[in-house]
């Protein structure tokens, strides 16, 4: 159905219309727009804030994990070069002796070899060849060399007195593993045995029984007791004021 | 030639615009303000009320200018967005409720050979209701078939109808009572 002549002249002539706005249409929308901008940018900074934070607070937290892991490795660093030295100083006490005796008996025994053995080159050039590793100083440096790539992860042993070492440690050079041993042995023990005393301890503690729920009923107990105190002071805090208010009005 | 450098300047504006640039939402607002607050009086009879929901729509206009995909006419477009918020400023301050009345008749139109000013054009349609007025601008005016103002409105396709016709009804009378009035014969 088509519009009437009527229709057809409203609408061209409010389409042609047109109406000034007040000159402060202007100002208020100018003013709008501007706060929506504002707003844009706040919007914008406030994310941006809150990434900043995240960040920090990630950054803190990994390095605080990271801080208590190394705590951690370095107690047990701690423990372990405890009981290296320990076994290093037990070994260098216990060794040097045996070492000294060694020694005794090898040289002892080298110059026994060679002057009954003599005739025998065989076994007089195995005595020489001790003999001459003894007196030549370049073997010796080239075992004190072995020895000391064999000690070379306790900086203990390389700071110990070289020149009486040497010899001790040339000499007694097939003993050290056995040695070795034998004090590792040791702090095995002292180490199981320390470890017995700890599982003693720990039977000791545990041979106490803690019942939780008995417990939590008295934290519980207790802390009722505390909250009625509390609103027993309470009560008669302001009972006493609320008296000496009443007496002060009665005086006056 | 002179039209197509027109319409190059407003999209130079509109591109402008959509980057915060205050001179050029101030140049389209000034080209555009006029006319849809012309727009917004047809359905608001107070002016000021009228210019208030003209600033509102063209702060829409503003910061969803970045959404005109400039296919159609941008005037269209603005006048789009006038429109939507005059009807919602209609309906959610005056609480405007259709009555679902669908029974609608065929109207007689009276060819009335009588040219009126614009002021009383103005004043026959500020005589209708709200509901009528709105479906009257709607239909007459912007070009709205019934289905899209019965999806604007949120009414059925009969009672868009009907709200015509009696908005057509209405306004023959008011048209024949302002004849007769500006006739001197009442």
């Amino acid at each position: 159905m088509g519009q009437s002549k009527i229709e057809n002249q409203i609408k061209e002539q409010l389409n042609s219309r047109e109406i000034q706005p007040s000159s402060k249409a202007w100002d208020r929308l100018d003013a709008m727009l501007s706060v929506a901008e504002e707003k844009k940018t706040k919007r914008s900074f406030g994310w941006l804030y809150i990434a900043a934070g995240i960040t920090v607070l990630l950054i803190a937290g990994m390095f605080f994990f990271s801080q208590n892991t190394s705590e951690i490795s370095n107690d047990n660093n701690v423990v372990g070069t405890e009981v290296k030295r320990d076994s290093i100083q037990k070994e260098n006490i216990i060794q040097t002796p045996i070492m000294e005796e060694n020694q005794q008996n090898q040289v002892a025994e080298s110059t026994e070899t060679q002057k009954p053995k003599s005739s025998n080159q065989s076994n007089t050039n195995s005595a020489v060849s001790i003999i001459n590793q003894k007196q030549s100083n370049n073997p010796l440096i080239n075992r004190d060399k072995k020895i000391e790539f064999q000690n070379s992860s306790d900086v203990a042993v390389k700071d110990l007195p070289k020149i009486d070492t040497r010899t001790k440690i040339v000499v007694g050079r097939n003993d050290i593993p056995s040695s070795g041993n034998t004090t590792k042995i040791m702090s095995d023990e002292d180490l199981l045995a320390s470890l017995d005393n700890v599982g003693k301890k720990a039977s000791t503690k545990s041979n106490v029984k803690i019942d939780a729920g008995t417990l939590l009923s008295q934290v519980d107990g207790e802390l009722e007791l505390t909250f009625r105190e509390k609103m027993i002071n309470k009560i008669s805090k302001n009972y006493k004021e609320v008296k000496v208010a009443l007496s002060n009005r009665n005086n006056e | 030639m002179k039209v197509i450098n027109l319409h190059q300047e407003e999209i130079e504006l509109i591109e402008l615009a959509i980057e915060n640039n205050r001179y050029a939402q101030q140049k389209l607002y000034s080209t555009y303000a006029p006319k849809m607050l012309s727009v917004c009086r047809q359905y608001v009879k107070d002016l000021h009320l009228a210019e208030d929901i003209m600033i509102t729509a063209f702060m829409k206009v503003f910061t969803n200018l970045k959404n005109f995909e400039h296919k159609g006419n941008f005037e269209g477009w603005i006048r789009r967005i006038m429109v939507n918020e005059c009807i919602s400023f209609i309906r959610v301050q005056k609480k405007v409720k259709f009555i679902e009345d669908e029974d609608f008749f065929e109207e007689r139109h009276n060819n009335i050979e009588s040219q009126f000013s614009v002021e009383d054009i103005q004043f026959l349609i500020d005589s209708l209701p709200d509901g009528y007025k709105m479906v009257f601008n709607l239909h007459c005016i912007e070009g709205f078939k019934h289905q899209e103002i019965a999806l604007l409105l949120g009414i059925n396709e009969g009672t868009s109808k009907s709200q015509l016709s009696h908005a057509r009804k209405m306004l023959q009378e008011n048209i024949s009572k302002l004849k007769n009035y500006t006739n001197g014969t009442e």
